[in-house]
This record gives C-alpha cells, sequence and structure tokens, in this order.
C-alpha cells in the first residue's frame, strides 16, 4: 500500500476528471448528434461548418429527413469550445493515470506529466485555430482563393 | 492491524499488473468493466488526437481541402465501420462512465455487477439504433 500523500492537485484533478466526464457525456453526445445524427458525416462541408459555428444554423437532410436547428450563435461556440477544453483535459490526463500506474513509468512522472501539460495545450490551441478559420477574416487569411 | 477496517486496508494486488492478463478466466464483472473501461478511454483518446490533426491539416491546406478530405474518407466503407466503433466505445465509456461516478456517490455499490451489464446492454440497443446514420 502507498504511503505517499495525494497532492491537492491530484485532488482537484481528480474532481476535474469526474466533471468533465459528465459534462463530455452531453457535449460529445451533442456533437455525435449534430455531424452523424442530422447532418451525416459525408455531407459535411468547410461551407456548412461555417453556417454552424458562425451563425449555429444546423441543417442537414440525413437518415431522418430534412432538420433544421437555428441555435444561438454563441451557445453553439460555447459547446464547441467546452467539448474542446474538456475532451482535451479528460483524454490527456486519463492517458497520464493509465501510465502513471505503470511502476517502471512512474521514476520519470515530472517528464511525463510536463510533456502532457505543453501536449494539452497544443492540441488545444490546434482545435481553436481550426474553430477559428471557419471565421472570414481567417479564412481568407489562410485560404488564398 | 485487525482493528483497522478500513477499506483501503485490503490489499487489492496490482490492478494495474499487465501480468494479471493471465487470470482473465478468474476475472468479476467489475474487472472486466474496469478493462473495458479503459480500452475505450485509450481508444477514444488516440482518436481525438488524429481528429485535432486530420481537422488541423485541413484547416492549414484551406477550406476546399478541408472538405474534400472528408469526402475521400467517408466514401471509404471502412471509415464508415471505425466510426460505428468509435460511436460503441463512446456510448460504452459514458454510460460506464456514468456507474463510476455513481459509485463515487456510494450509489449503486451493491448492484455493481448488475449495473456493469445494463451499461452493455444499453450500449449495445444505442449504437444498434446509431447504425444506419454511421453506414447509409
Amino acid at each position: 500500500m502507498s504511503t505517499q500523500k495525494p497532492s491537492k492537485t491530484a485532488g482537484w484533478n481528480w474532481f476535474l476528471q469526474r466533471v468533465t466526464g459528465v459534462g463530455l457525456v452531453v457535449l460529445l453526445g451533442f456533437h455525435f448528434a449534430v455531424e452523424h445524427f442530422i447532418v451525416g458525416a459525408a455531407n459535411v462541408t468547410a461551407g456548412n461548418t461555417v453556417e454552424r459555428i458562425t451563425n449555429g444554423l444546423i441543417q442537414g437532410d440525413h437518415v431522418l429527413g430534412q432538420i433544421t436547428i437555428n441555435m444561438p450563435a454563441f451557445l453553439y461556440q460555447a459547446t464547441a469550445i467546452s467539448l474542446l477544453g474538456f475532451s482535451v483535459f479528460h483524454g490527456m490526463y486519463g492517458v497520464y493515470n493509465v501510465l502513471m500506474e505503470q511502476d517502471t513509468l512512474r521514476a520519470y512522472e515530472k517528464p511525463i506529466k510536463y510533456f502532457f501539460i505543453v501536449f494539452s495545450a497544443a492540441l488545444f490551441v490546434q482545435g481553436i485555430l481550426i474553430f477559428l478559420a471557419f471565421f472570414e477574416p481567417f479564412w481568407q487569411v489562410y485560404d488564398p482563393r | 492491524m485487525s482493528q483497522d477496517r478500513r477499506v483501503d486496508s485490503y490489499d487489492r494486488g496490482r490492478i494495474e499488473d499487465v501480468g494479471r492478463w493471465k487470470d482473465w478466466a478468474k476475472h468479476k464483472p467489475g474487472m472486466w468493466a474496469f478493462y473495458l473501461h479503459r480500452f475505450t478511454g485509450l481508444v477514444l483518446s488516440f482518436y481525438l488526437v488524429m481528429h485535432l490533426t486530420v481537422l488541423g491539416t485541413g484547416f492549414w491546406l484551406g477550406h476546399t481541402e478541408y472538405t474534400e478530405i472528408i469526402h475521400g474518407l467517408e466514401s471509404l466503407f471502412i471509415v464508415k465501420l471505425l466510426e460505428v466503433g468509435l460511436f460503441a466505445a463512446f456510448v460504452f465509456h459514458a454510460l460506464n462512465g456514468v456507474r463510476i461516478v455513481m459509485f463515487d456517490m456510494t450509489i449503486g455499490l451493491d448492484v455493481q455487477e448488475q449495473l456493469f451489464y445494463l451499461s452493455i446492454a444499453l450500449s449495445f440497443a444505442v449504437v444498434m439504433v446509431g447504425v444506419p446514420f454511421f453506414l447509409l
């Protein structure tokens, strides 16, 4: 049995893992519902993604037929950013915990921890850049045509 | 130590020990729930990295290429099948995750095995409903 006292951060991270987990049931459920059940993955284009992200307009003609949902844009954007943040934290902290259960890797706890912090931050920034790419000022910068 | 009745005084062994796989026939449902939760979690985390990488590539290339990448992938049947697998991983991980959060609140501990079977049955039902949305 370990005699090591759990750190305060570990307690908070454990709590956040639960909070983000419950949040992801809703957020990822919503993501699957929109992209796969209403729009259909094969019908996703940059054009209709722009409509969803900038106007909150979810339109699809998939298995359920024609569906149009007009969400407040800020609400759709908030779900997208929350989904990104929650999934990066929950996923990366989960993998980190799996690795830290291996005795052989525990010796490298610090470098592994810092790697995951930097990698998670990079993933989050990558997601934010993808999100921003659908707003007009940015797509003109990145898509010269 | 006989007066020590704290739960953590019980030596559970090293659940993370890979060698324990050799005893798979002796595993109780709770252990299978643990393995399945872990496996689906790793699959979903790996997919998250891949997903952001693919979308990111599309982003750096431009809108036209973004659409082409998605349509190119979705034209492959194997991708659609893998998406069903991804959905299954999410549904099980979510339902079993709710089961774990319930245990944290000391709800349902004495029926934990039945709740595992329930999460498997519900996952199967939800995935079956979802199949047409992914394959059509």
